[in-house]
């Protein structure tokens, strides 16, 4: 951890302290050479550990894969290095709010919640291109521009954070909602994690309501790897049959099921939003990027380490809706449910209500029916027995005559 | 938590399932489940509402028709006729136990009849229709002669390994039984009419119970006789 007397980091002259994480510290920096602001976020390189030198070669091969990615919705690295057992990065300073905080505050509009999916989706298919997969999007990583602009915070990292998820069984947790079912369950990560976790923040944001929680990890992993969410729609009624199926595919359990590439969530996010009827007003958020910061009632992971923005303390509140969302073991195995559409209400009276006849029926081994039965349905079989047995006795009469 | 609230009640389960659904663009998906819609508003009203409950999602419908297993393959058949607009319907149909289960994704029908239906419509073709041998069994029993349309398709094995006999639709099967009937109706009379007429002809003395009476069947008498000495007509012409 950095000296609070330190004021200086490589070139770069710390201002201000702007958050505090687990992994390290986050400074509004300035940088002399180029004479502008940054943000400069730090890691502490434990001396003593073992595997010091691959977490230092992966946090720079990370750092030097972003610092490629040039696109309006990701995160511009500017510089990285390392001093003192300080592993830094330089990267813009954005003005605006997370995503986290604008839902703390309240649900976003169904278009403004596409928008921001959209342009997630784009930027993460950017990404994907250029070979950097995120593995750790979250509403806290994304951030809110003026102009309904979006930015995705903290690409790459989320890999060097794996062993610390290990060690917060108990604890509240946050990142951990937002895993996919192969991120659970430890198995090997290509970029449709990153699908599935947006999924997941757009059913959030759709809806209102967490989609996977738990009293802890191992509760919350298992919801994760098990629960089969209800479409969005069965919660909030705006929601068009389209986006359901947006999120159902993007929030498949199987990654050979989800979208093959977030390019293709992006094409049908705009045809969504091309469905959706205009919105009267812009969301406060979207448009001066004033609202909807993070204060002190935010949630906790809105306050984690991802803090490389400004934050003028506010009093959002906390109404995110809570699903029943016990992970239903059983729900997976019937995923097809009751039509809304027509009406089973007469037979569903009936097997709610079976008849003696229907409970014997379980019981009873089928036999096969009875002769007289078979000729009263099998018109064939009638007619070939009816002309056996008439053969039959003229033949016996020509003999016995 | 779901609750299993009801026994399960035995039911023929035809699952529609839409066939590549999960790999094409979402609005090509809205587009297909609007048409697997209209196909069950047209088809459904065909099944008693008292027989049947609807079950959807993810590209498949299901329809568990209580109590009818003639009406399900009724229904099916039809659906296979809409496929030919160019849904991509494959259908499974199974018999087996459903119950109504309560999960947070709404009420759901799960069992056998539902996961059996599901394995057996993914075996199936485009525009196919595969049916159990619990569906053919309570075809049997519930309309004997309609299993005559379903032939053997071969084995399907699930995740579980679980292995199915699977029976395939053919509608010309029972007219080539009807012939089958009728070649056999037609060669055992051959068979029976000649038996009988060879031993008409070389067994001269067997017992002969059904033979005609050839005697007379009636004597009548000569009027211009007396009567005290009437004797009967083939009498006297046997005199002459």
């Amino acid at each position: 951890m950095i000296s609070d007397k330190r004021k200086q980091l490589g070139r770069y002259h710390i201002e201000a302290e702007l958050g505090r994480g687990a992994m390290g510290v986050v400074y509004k920096a300035h940088d002399p050479m180029l004479d502008r602001t940054v943000a400069l976020k730090t890691i502490a390189l434990d001396e003593a550990a073992h595997d010091r030198e691959e977490y230092q070669a992966r946090f720079f091969q990370e750092a030097k894969a972003v610092a490629r990615l040039n696109h309006p919705a990701v995160i511009t690295i500017y510089d990285f290095g390392e001093e003192d057992a300080l592993a830094y990065m330089a990267m813009e300073l954005l003005g605006g709010s997370e995503l986290s905080a604008r839902l703390a505050q309240g649900q976003p509009s169904i278009r403004e919640a596409v928008a921001i999916a959209e342009q997630v989706a784009e930027g993460l298919a950017f990404a994907h291109d250029g070979g950097v997969v995120h593995r750790d999007i979250k509403p806290g990583n994304i951030m809110l521009l003026p102009r309904g602009r979006v930015k995705i915070m903290d690409f790459g990292i989320a890999r060097l954070k794996l062993s610390d998820v290990a060690t917060q069984v108990g604890t509240r947790l946050g990142t951990p909602r937002y895993m996919s079912p192969e991120q659970v369950a430890g198995g090997a990560l290509d970029h449709r994690t990153d699908i599935f976790s947006l999924g997941i923040v757009l059913y959030e944001m759709l809806t209102g309501a967490r989609l996977f929680h738990g009293e802890d990890l191992t509760h919350v992993m298992h919801s994760v790897a098990t629960f089969e969410p209800p479409p969005p729609s069965r919660i909030n009624p705006e929601v068009t049959p389209l986006l359901d199926l947006v999120v159902k595919r993007a929030l498949e359990k199987k990654p050979d099921a989800r979208y093959a590439s977030a390019w293709e969530m992006v094409d049908d996010l705009r045809h969504c939003l091309q469905e959706l009827p205009p919105s009267p007003s812009m969301p406060p958020s979207a448009a001066d990027g004033t609202v909807g910061a993070v204060g002190a009632g935010a949630p906790d992971e809105a306050a984690s380490d991802k803090t490389i923005v400004l934050k003028p303390p506010t009093d959002g509140a906390l109404t995110v809706r809570r699903l029943n969302a016990e992970a239903d073991t059983q729900s997976r195995l019937a995923r097809l449910t009751l039509s809304r559409r027509f009406d089973s209400a007469a037979g569903l009276g009936r097997l709610q209500t079976p008849a003696a006849r229907d409970r014997q029926a379980l019981a009873r081994v089928p036999r096969p029916p009875g002769l007289l039965r078979r000729l009263r349905h099998d018109r064939d079989l009638a007619w070939l027995t009816l002309a056996v047995g008439l053969v039959t006795l003229i033949a016996g009469a020509v003999a016995l005559s | 938590m779901t609750d299993i609230e009801h026994p399960p009640a035995l039911s023929s389960v035809v699952l529609l399932r839409l066939r590549d659904y999960a790999r094409r663009p979402v609005a090509e998906q809205a587009r297909l489940s609007a048409q697997l819609d209209a196909v069950l508003a047209v088809l459904l009203p065909d099944i008693p509402a008292r027989q049947r409950v609807v079950v959807e999602g993810g590209g498949a419908a299901a329809v568990a028709v209580l109590d009818n297993a003639p009406a399900a393959l009724a229904f099916a058949e039809r659906a296979l006729r809409a496929n030919q607009a160019g849904l991509g319907l494959c259908i499974g149909i199974d018999h087996g136990p459903v119950e109504l289960t309560a999960g947070a994704a709404g009420d759901a029908l799960a069992g056998d009849g539902v996961a059996t239906a599901a394995v057996i419509a993914a075996f199936a073709a485009n525009g196919g229709l595969l049916m159990s041998k619990n569906f053919r069994t309570a075809l049997v029993q519930t309309a004997p002669g309609a299993q005559s349309a379903l032939v053997p398709a071969g084995q399907v094995s699930d995740a579980g390994l679980r292995t199915y006999q699977v029976f395939g639709l053919d509608r010309e099967a029972p007219r080539r039984r009807r012939r089958r009937f009728f070649v056999a109706a037609v060669t055992s009379a051959v068979v029976m009419l000649a038996t009988a007429m060879t031993l008409r002809l070389e067994v001269p003395d067997r017992p002969r119970p059904l033979a005609p009476y050839v005697g007379p069947w009636a004597a009548y008498f000569d009027s211009t006789s007396s009567p005290a000495h009437k004797r009967p007509v083939r009498t006297i012409r046997d005199q002459r």
